[in-house]
C-alpha cells in the first residue's frame, strides 16, 4: 500500500470547493461540469456516486487521480496536491481507475501482459512486476486465464482484468466509473463481488459511480450529484428513504426499496430503511 | 403469422476449430401484436436468434418465414424482409454515419427505393415517433446527447415502417431517465399496433412490458409463456443465470413462509395487491366475527 | 467469436519454438539477404538444405507449411513463365513467336524455388513465434537505436495495441455491417464511386469507433501511469539459451557456405 501521510481521521482523498469547466462549442460558453464541489473518501470506505448523465460524476472521478486538474479549489490525495506536477505519478499509484467500456482499457494482447502494464510504467524490476501480476490476478480470480487473449474473455472477466490492471499498482483507492454499465447480470455480479471482496480483504477504498441503485445500496455512503453539485449525501438507508427527492432528480429506487415504498403507500406499515429482499420479508412477517 | 421459425439450428464457423452451435432446433412463432420478451444469459443464442428474424443470418438447418417469405429461398428479396422486420442492435447509436439527422433517417427508406417525398414523410414521422423535434433534422448525429443519439438510431429503423420491431437491449448504458424514456417509447409503439420482440437482461422491464416471455438457454428455447407463469419459476430461472423480478421473489418468499398469497405477482403493483389482500384476510381471521372463508375472498 | 491471430502462430514446443525471437528475427534477415547472393545450382542445395533443416526443427506438418504458399502461387507461375519464355538459349518448345528455352526453364525454376524458400522461412518465423514475442524481440533489437532517436519502446507498444485491437475492430466492423444491412444497405453496387458511397455507412462508424476507442484507451493508459517509453521496464525478459547458440552456428555456417560458393564461382 502507498505510504501513509495523513492522520487516520483525515480523509484519504479530499476534494474542496472544486469548479471545473469544459471548453464549450466554438464561440460558445464553457460548460460548467462541477460547481464548487466538496467530496471526501476515507481509507477503506465504499462510496457510491449517483446522478443522471451530465451531472458531473465522471468529471469528479477524473479529478481524483489527476487525469483532470481543478480550475478552482483543490484536490488532495493522501495529502498530495494534484496540481503539483511533481506529485502526478505518486497520485496515480495511489488511486486506480476502472472505466465503463471494458474493451477500451485493455492494452495488451495477453491477460497477464495487460496486468503488467502499470508496474512496467513504474519501471519496476521484472521479478517485482511478476509478483504484482500474480497477486493482482489472484485478487480478481483470473489466474487460470492468464494466457488468454483478452478479446475472448466475457464482459465480466474483462472488467475484472481492468480491476487487476489497476490493482497491480497497489492503490489505496479504486475509482470505478460505471464499471457494470455494459455488462449482463452475471458480469455485474462478478464485478460487484470482486469489488466488495477487495474492500473487505485488502481494505481498498472504493468510489463506485453507477446507475444501478442496487449496487449503490451496498455502499457505506451514497453521494448524489445533480448539475455539477453534490445534492444529497448519506447512508444508503437515508438516501433511499427520500423516494420523492430521488424521483425529482430522475433517479430510480433499488427494486426492493421501490417495492417497500409502494407497500407503504398502499397503507402497509413497512418500516423505513429497508434495502434487501430478506429485510422486507422479515418486516412483513413481523406485521402479521 | 409474422415470423415463424421451424426447427432452426445455426452453426458458426462450421468445419473449423472455432465451430460453435449457437441455436439448436428452435421453433418459435411470433404473432402479430405480441410483445415478446426474449431473455437468456450471455451466449444463450439471443443475438443469433434475432438476426434470423430479418434474414441477416439464415439457418444452417430448419426454416425461417417472415410474413410468408422464406429467408433461405434465393428468390426472396431480403430487403423486403428487412423492411417488415426492423432490427435495432445493441448500442445502435454506434452505427450513425450521416452528416445530418435527416440524412441518417433517410438512409433506410432510400434503400427501400421509395420516392423522395415518401422518404421525407417517413423521416418526419420517425422523428416524431421517438419524441424528438424537427429542429434536430439539420444537426449532426454526432453532436447529440447519448439518449438523443439512441433515439435517432431507433428512428432510423422505424423510418422503414416495419411491422415488427426487434430490439436488443435498447436501454443498455443509459441513465435511469434515459431508460424510462426509451421503454415508454417502445410501450407506445406496441400500443399503436407494432409487434415487439425485446431482448433484455432486466426482468423488471420484461415483466412490466411483455405479454409473452421466451427463455433461451444454450441455444434452446427452454421456457415460453406469459410472464406471470414464467417468473413464478424463479428458481429454475436462477439456475439459468437469470433473476426473476423482485416482486415475484417477494410473493414467493412470503408464500414459503405460510402467507395466504397466490404468489402470482410479477410487477410491483401486483405484489402490493397480493400483500395487502393477504394482510386484510389475516386481520379478518384474527377477529372472531370475521368469516374464515372470507380469508381467501380478496385474492 | 472470431479468433484471428496475426501471423497465424502455430502453437508448439519444438526447438524452433523455443529459440529466442531475436535470434529468429536475425536469422530470417540473414537468410533473406543471402538467398539473393546465390546464383549457381550448387548454392541452391545449401539454401534449400537450410530451409529443410529449419522446417524439421519447427515440427510443423509440411502440409501446413505448403498450404501457406497458396497466396503466392500466382507469382510463382508468372516468375516461371516469364523466365522460361524470355531467356535466350536452346529451344525446347516453340509456339509462334513464343519459345521455351532450356536455360529459361532452369533459371525460372531456380527463381521460383528461391521465392518458395523465402516465403517458407519467413513464415516459419511467424508460425513459431507468438506476436507478442515477436514484438518483444523487435523492441529489444531496436533498443540500441533508441539513442539515435528511434522510439523503439513506443513502436513496440503500438504494435502490441494493434495486435490487441485487430480482433476487436474486426468484430466491430462485422456488427456495423449487420446493422446497416438491417437498414436495407446494399453493398454490391456498380461503379467505383457508387461503391465508395455504399461503403460510407460502414466506414464512418468504424472510424468514429476507432477514434473513440483510441481516446478512451489513451486516458486509461494515463491512469495506469503511462508516461512514454522512457524508464519503462518489461515483465517478460528475453534470455538466450543453448538453442540460440546452435541456431547462430547454423546460420553462420550457412552464410559462410554461400560466400565460399560465390568466391569459387567468382
Amino acid at each position: 500500500m502507498a505510504s501513509r501521510r495523513g492522520e487516520p481521521s483525515e480523509p484519504y482523498i479530499l476534494v474542496r470547493d472544486v469548479t471545473y469547466r469544459y471548453p464549450g462549442p466554438p464561440g460558445g460558453e464553457p460548460v460548467l461540469a462541477l460547481d464548487r464541489v466538496g467530496f471526501r473518501v476515507y481509507r477503506g470506505e465504499f462510496v457510491a456516486v449517483l446522478g443522471r448523465n451530465g451531472s458531473g460524476k465522471s468529471t469528479l472521478a477524473r479529478l481524483l487521480n489527476a487525469l483532470l486538474l481543478p480550475q478552482e479549489g483543490e484536490v488532495r490525495v493522501d495529502g498530495l496536491d494534484t496540481r503539483d506536477p511533481a506529485n502526478l505519478w505518486a497520485i496515480r499509484d495511489r488511486v486506480g481507475m476502472v472505466f465503463q467500456n471494458p474493451d477500451n482499457q485493455i492494452v495488451a494482447a495477453v491477460v497477464e501482459e495487460d496486468v503488467a502494464f502499470g508496474p512496467e510504467n513504474q519501471g519496476l524490476p521484472p521479478e517485482e512486476i511478476r509478483r504484482r501480476v500474480e497477486e493482482a490476478l489472484a485478487a480478481v480470480g483470473l489466474t487460470a486465464l492468464r494466457d488468454r487473449p483478452p478479446h475472448l474473455l466475457s464482459g465480466g472477466q474483462k472488467q475484472r482484468l481492468a480491476i487487476a490492471g489497476a490493482l497491480a499498482l497497489r492503490p489505496a483507492c479504486l475509482v470505478l466509473d460505471e464499471p457494470t454499465a455494459m455488462l449482463d447480470p452475471r458480469g455485474r455480479a462478478e464485478v460487484m463481488a470482486t469489488v466488495t471482496r477487495l474492500r473487505e480483504e485488502a481494505g481498498v477504498a472504493v468510489v463506485l459511480i453507477t446507475h444501478f441503485m442496487d449496487e449503490a445500496a451496498r455502499a457505506d455512503r451514497v453521494v448524489v450529484m445533480d448539475r455539477g453539485r453534490v445534492v444529497l449525501e448519506g447512508s444508503p438507508r437515508e438516501i433511499f428513504a427520500q423516494a420523492d427527492r430521488l424521483r425529482a432528480l430522475h433517479l430510480d429506487l433499488p427494486p426492493v426499496v421501490a417495492l417497500a415504498a409502494e407497500l407503504r403507500a398502499a397503507g402497509v406499515p413497512v418500516p423505513p430503511g429497508i434495502l434487501t429482499l430478506d429485510e422486507l420479508v422479515e418486516a412483513l412477517c413481523r406485521l402479521s | 403469422m409474422s415470423i415463424e421459425l421451424e426447427h432452426v439450428s445455426y452453426v458458426y464457423n462450421p468445419g473449423t476449430p472455432a465451430q460453435w452451435q449457437a441455436l439448436r432446433d428452435v421453433s418459435l412463432t411470433i404473432r402479430p401484436g405480441e410483445f415478446v420478451g426474449l431473455i437468456g444469459a450471455t451466449g444463450s443464442g439471443k443475438s443469433t436468434l434475432v438476426q434470423h428474424m430479418n434474414g441477416l443470418l439464415r439457418p444452417t438447418s430448419g426454416r425461417v418465414r417472415v410474413f410468408g417469405m422464406d429467408t433461405s429461398d434465393p428468390r426472396t428479396d431480403l430487403t423486403r424482409v428487412r423492411q417488415r422486420v426492423g432490427l435495432v442492435f445493441q448500442y445502435p447509436e454506434h452505427q450513425l454515419f450521416a452528416a445530418t439527422v435527416a440524412e441518417e433517417l433517410a438512409y433506410g427508406p432510400t434503400n427501400l427505393g421509395l420516392a423522395p417525398e415518401e422518404v421525407q414523410r417517413r423521416v418526419r414521422w420517425a422523428l416524431r415517433a421517438v419524441g424528438l423535434g424537427e429542429e434536430l433534422l439539420t444537426r449532426s448525429p454526432f453532436s447529440l446527447s447519448g439518449g438523443q443519439a439512441r433515439r435517432v438510431a431507433l428512428a432510423g429503423v422505424l423510418a422503414m415502417r416495419p411491422d415488427v420491431l426487434v430490439l436488443d437491449e435498447p436501454a443498455a448504458g443509459l441513465d435511469p431517465l434515459g431508460r424510462r424514456e426509451i421503454l415508454d417509447l417502445i410501450r407506445n409503439l406496441h400500443r399503436e399496433g407494432m409487434t415487439i420482440v425485446l431482448v433484455s437482461h432486466s426482468m423488471e422491464d420484461v415483466a412490466e412490458l411483455a405479454t409473452r416471455v421466451v427463455v433461451l438457454d444454450q441455444g434452446r428455447v427452454v421456457m415460453d409463456g406469459p410472464p406471470r407463469e414464467l417468473f413464478r419459476r424463479h428458481r429454475e430461472l436462477a439456475a439459468l443465470g437469470l433473476a426473476a423480478p423482485v416482486a415475484a421473489q417477494l410473493v414467493d418468499a412470503l408464500k414459503a413462509r405460510g402467507w395466504p398469497v397466490p404468489g402470482q405477482a410479477v410487477t410491483i403493483r401486483e405484489a402490493v395487491a397480493e400483500v395487502t389482500a393477504a394482510l386484510a384476510a389475516r386481520r379478518r381471521e384474527r377477529r372472531p366475527e370475521g368469516g374464515r372463508e372470507g380469508g381467501r375472498a380478496g385474492v | 467469436m472470431f479468433n484471428i491471430t496475426l501471423g497465424q502462430y502455430y502453437p508448439g514446443r519444438s526447438f524452433l519454438h523455443q529459440v529466442d525471437p531475436r535470434t529468429k528475427i536475425l536469422a530470417t534477415l540473414v537468410y533473406s539477404v543471402f538467398i539473393f547472393l546465390v546464383k549457381e545450382p550448387e548454392g541452391f542445395y545449401l539454401v534449400a538444405g537450410f530451409a529443410l533443416l529449419a522446417m524439421a526443427a519447427s515440427r510443423i506438418p509440411p502440409l501446413t507449411l505448403i498450404r501457406g504458399l497458396r497466396p503466392i502461387l500466382i507469382f510463382l507461375v508468372i516468375t516461371l513463365a516469364f523466365n522460361a519464355f524470355m531467356t535466350p538459349g536452346e529451344t525446347l518448345w516453340g509456339w509462334g513467336p513464343f519459345r521455351v528455352t532450356r536455360e529459361g526453364l532452369a533459371f525460372g525454376g531456380l527463381m521460383a524455388l528461391r521465392l518458395v524458400l523465402l516465403v517458407l522461412v519467413t513464415s516459419l518465423l511467424t508460425l513459431t513465434t507468438t506476436p507478442i514475442a515477436l514484438t518483444d524481440g523487435l523492441e529489444r533489437l531496436l533498443r540500441p537505436f533508441q539513442r539515435l532517436g528511434l522510439p523503439a519502446a513506443e513502436l513496440a507498444l503500438m504494435m502490441t495495441i494493434a495486435l490487441r485491437f485487430v480482433p476487436t475492430l474486426f468484430d466491430e466492423a462485422q456488427r456495423i455491417l449487420r446493422a446497416q444491412q438491417a437498414r436495407g444497405a446494399r453493398l454490391r453496387v456498380r461503379g467505383p464511386l457508387a461503391q465508395m458511397q455504399a461503403l460510407l455507412p460502414i466506414l464512418v462508424p468504424l472510424f468514429v469507433a476507432a477514434f473513440r476507442r483510441a481516446d478512451e484507451l489513451a486516458v486509461a493508459m494515463e491512469a495506469r501511469g503511462y508516461r512514454g517509453g522512457r524508464g519503462r521496464t518489461r515483465m517478460r525478459e528475453l534470455r538466450y539459451t543453448w538453442r540460440d547458440g546452435v541456431t547462430a552456428l547454423a546460420v553462420a555456417a550457412f552464410a559462410a557456405g554461400v560466400v565460399y560458393l560465390r568466391l569459387l564461382a567468382g
